[in-house]
């Protein structure tokens, strides 16, 4: 068992013992007629602190502070408790008062988000794998323009070599619109095939009026669309993995500020 | 070198002397001298050699003296490398504010001294300072005309044992390792001088800690140590034909033969240094059983069985290959039948049965013996199904090396794993050859090779040798982001490398920070990098 492993488990068993403790206090701070909520809001807002210092930790990489894969399992554990912990506190789905409303709003998008991201970090690596072509994300419209400039050189040649504008127009009509920039990023994300389609559908249409030399420069194309195309692939889907922390994490900070606000007006006013 | 030059050679004894009848026609001596030799004149106190340093060549001195230095070894910063000391938790800390948002910003005083490198790649040499204080704090001894030294590295693969400086004005001949290994091989009295500098030097010591000779008495050892062979195999820089090879698209061959399934083992082969790999007939092929490093020993099971059951039909049942540059030891069966097989317990490993594995299983291990990943002790390994490509390895490295990541998270691949270009901290780092002044190094602290940037020169030799692509030369800038300069106004150079991390508390913060336990630093000796537990 890998040791990241064995970390998740022992995490998971502090998880479902905080959480049957805290059940058993709250119940008996009820029998005492005290106030449960005081500690679930607090052990609510201990964990929220706990989950957010998981993106400072990131920042701290150059000092030791353990492997950042035990701070992903214990972000997703007691991620999960926090849920729990909230229903515990709230006692429903829907907390009554409109800032507490608020508060569920931004505590739901922060938890769905995580859920979220929690399932695409599952998914994507194999995802991308199976692509077959390793490319750092950041190179991908540079990718993207070589293979443009490659595309253009081929029909260029292919206008000399041939003396027939068929194929020029069928880049200038078609073609350019599909090189210029990643495209079919929602179909890529959900993995269908719409780029495949396009490219298949579209050569097809033109390859009826083209002579043998002329096919020969398609195929080439062809070649040339279908990197296009797993670059797009890539595009869309490790974009995806880069771009949901950037609605978790601000989610999670506006959970934080106004959990903060919260507790000082339940100070204030109710205690 | 000139014609002039190499009939003044031959004016030497050491060379006038050889049977020049002897050597083939399309490897005359003369031939030798003319292509594999150069002659240097070294000044008072300028180093010639330094302990530690990975050489391709032995030298001959023509006249004048050198020093080498015995005891102690000079110390590290004489010799222009780095004594790494560990942060404590708030200095690492402290990076947070003191890296710059520029790239490779350096501090323009640390490169007062900085010596340009000249168009050939060569350099105006190191001098040590204060050479009579030298020679009263350490045990040297002097190195006169005619003395041949530096000849165990050249062809042993193995670090240079001391720090050698000129002590008067000297002209010292460079002999590269190719001209080195044909003078050994066509005249009986270069191979007698090498052979007995090896046996004095390095045979006693590799025998003496091999498990399966501790036993033995000195005579008993000697008598072993007489009948031992040493040889060489391979090409010593097959980081070219490696790099012309991937640049071709194709995978490097299996090496050269050195044994053969089916022949009759005379003895036992014991790796010193380089890889070796172990394979077996299949179908058409060769399939990859294991690789042998530094230490192993091949055709031990063969040999035994045939002692055991008295059968002399025994033959090998496998084959071995040289991968890249092999230095190995043949012991002779006489000598292990009469000392070391009475004494042994019978050797458990049965090569042969790992060709009982499924075919399949063995792909990876091909692909990491093609591409040359075995000489990684410390590779980058990405299982590309649990990476996320967020890269925050590459930000913990950067963050750790002042804003400059030192790797690549892109690489070779074979089915979901990665060997990222990052250095791997090579077992055979034949970047370290050759590099003019010492500044990538074998680090004494942890092993790791790393690259000095006070004194690196930036000629790029070490990254042209590198056969993974693992070092780049940058230019550096001051803190304003502006190129720095040389006297001749050329753009500073640096090399830079991934360091593991070796001047950071708590390991390479790459491993450390992947969130998803994809990366590992992994040593592909190892039992099964691809499955093994962290280092
Ligand atoms: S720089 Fe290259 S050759 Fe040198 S140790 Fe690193 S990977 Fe090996
Ligand atoms: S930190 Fe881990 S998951 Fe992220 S890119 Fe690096 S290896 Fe992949």
């Amino acid at each position: 068992m890998r040791s990241v492993h064995r970390a998740t488990v022992l995490f998971w068993l502090v998880a479902v013992a905080a959480f049957v403790f805290l059940i058993w206090n709250s119940w008996q701070t009820w029998l005492a007629n005290g106030e449960p909520a005081i500690v679930t809001g607090y052990t609510l807002a201990g964990l929220m602190v706990f989950l957010f210092i998981f993106n400072w930790r990131k920042k701290l990489s150059m000092v030791p502070l353990g492997r950042s894969a035990y701070w992903t399992m214990a972000h997703a554990v007691f991620g999960t408790l926090t849920i729990a912990v909230f229903f515990v506190h709230t006692g429903s789905f829907w907390p009554n008062g409109v800032y507490e409303q608020v508060l569920a709003v931004f505590f739901y998008l922060a938890s769905l988000s995580g859920i979220l991201g929690y399932w695409m970090q599952r998914v994507i690596p194999r995802r991308l794998t199976e692509n077959g072509l390793e490319v750092i994300w950041e190179r991908i419209p540079y990718e993207v323009a070589e293979i443009r400039n490659r595309a253009e050189a081929i029909v260029v040649e292919s206008a000399e070599k041939t003396a027939s504008d068929t194929l020029p127009r069928f880049y200038a009509e078609t073609l350019s619109w599909y090189f210029r920039r990643p495209r079919y990023l929602v179909s890529h994300f959900f993995g269908f095939q719409s780029g495949r389609a396009f490219i298949r559908r579209e050569t097809a249409a033109i390859s009826r009026y083209l002579d043998e030399t002329e096919r020969g420069y398609l195929g080439e194309l062809e070649e040339l669309a279908h990197i296009k195309n797993r670059l797009d692939f890539a595009w869309a889907v490790n974009g995806a993995a880069k771009i949901w922390l950037l609605f978790h994490v601000p989610m999670a900070a506006g959970v934080l500020v106004l959990m903060v606000w919260h507790i000082i007006l339940v100070h204030v006013y109710l205690l | 070198m000139t014609e002039a030059v190499v009939d003044e050679l031959m004016t030497f004894p050491i060379f006038r002397d050889i049977d020049e009848d002897r050597f083939p026609g399309n490897t005359p001596l003369r031939g030798i001298l003319l292509n594999d030799t150069r002659v240097t004149t070294y000044q008072p106190g300028e180093i010639v050699v330094r302990e530690g340093d990975y050489g391709n060549s032995a030298f001959l001195i023509l006249d004048g003296h050198l020093r080498v230095v015995l005891n102690p070894n000079l110390p590290q910063n004489m010799l222009g490398r780095l004594s790494v000391k560990k942060k404590g938790f708030f200095e690492a800390l402290g990076q947070l504010w003191t890296n710059n948002w520029r790239p490779e910003v350096r501090d323009p005083e640390r490169y007062q001294n900085t010596q340009a490198a000249s168009s050939s790649g060569a350099m105006a040499g190191v001098y040590l300072q204060d050479i009579p204080a030298i020679l009263d704090e350490h045990q040297t001894a002097q190195l006169g005309p005619e003395m041949i030294f530096g000849e165990l590295a050249a062809l042993g693969r193995v670090p240079r044992t001391a720090s050698i400086f000129a002590e008067t004005e000297a002209r010292v001949l460079e002999i590269r390792w190719q001209g080195l290994r044909e003078l050994r091989r066509f005249d009986t009295t270069w191979k007698e001088k090498i052979d007995l500098a090896y046996r004095r030097n390095a045979l006693h010591n590799a025998l003496k800690e091999a498990p399966m000779f501790r036993h033995l008495t000195g005579e008993q050892l000697k008598a072993v140590e007489d009948a031992t062979l040493f040889e060489t195999h391979g090409a010593f820089d097959w980081h070219t034909s490696y790099k012309r090879m991937l640049a071709q698209g194709r995978e490097m061959e299996h090496g050269t033969p050195i044994a053969r399934e089916g022949d009759y083992p005379d003895g036992i082969l014991m790796v010193r240094a380089g890889f070796a790999r172990v394979s077996a007939r299949i179908g058409n092929g060769e399939r990859t059983l294991t690789y042998l490093g530094a230490g192993d020993v091949y055709g031990l099971e063969e040999l035994y069985r045939a002692w055991k059951d008295k059968d002399d039909s025994i033959v090998l049942e496998t084959s071995l290959t040289a991968l890249g540059y092999l230095d190995i030891l043949r012991i002779p069966r006489q000598v292990l039948e009469e000392f070391v097989f009475k004494e042994m317990e019978p050797p458990q490993t049965k090569l042969r049965h790992l060709a009982g594995n499924e075919i399949s299983a063995d792909a990876l291990k091909e692909w990491a013996v093609g591409r040359r990943f075995i000489n990684g002790t410390r590779a980058m390994l990405i299982d590309l199904n649990r990476c996320t490509r967020c890269d925050d390895c590459v930000r913990a490295c950067a963050a750790t090396h002042g804003g400059n990541p030192r790797f690549i998270r892109h690489g070779a691949t074979f089915d979901h794993w990665m060997v990222a270009n990052a250095c791997m901290h090579c077992a055979d780092p034949v970047c370290m050859i050759g590099c003019p002044t010492g500044a990538i190094h074998r680090s004494i602290s942890d092993g790791s090779v790393v690259v000095n940037d006070d004194t690196c020169i930036g000629c790029g030799t070490c990254a042209a040798s590198c056969p993974y692509d693992n070092i780049r030369l940058v230019q550096v800038a001051n803190q304003r982001g502006e190129p720095l300069v040389d006297g001749e106004h050329k753009p500073i150079m640096k090399a830079t490398k991934c360091d593991f991390c070796s001047s950071n508390p708590g390991g390479p913060a790459c491993q450390r920070a992947c969130p998803h336990d994809a990366l590992r630093r992994v040593d592909f000796r190892g039992p099964d990098p691809f499955r093994g537990g962290y280092q």
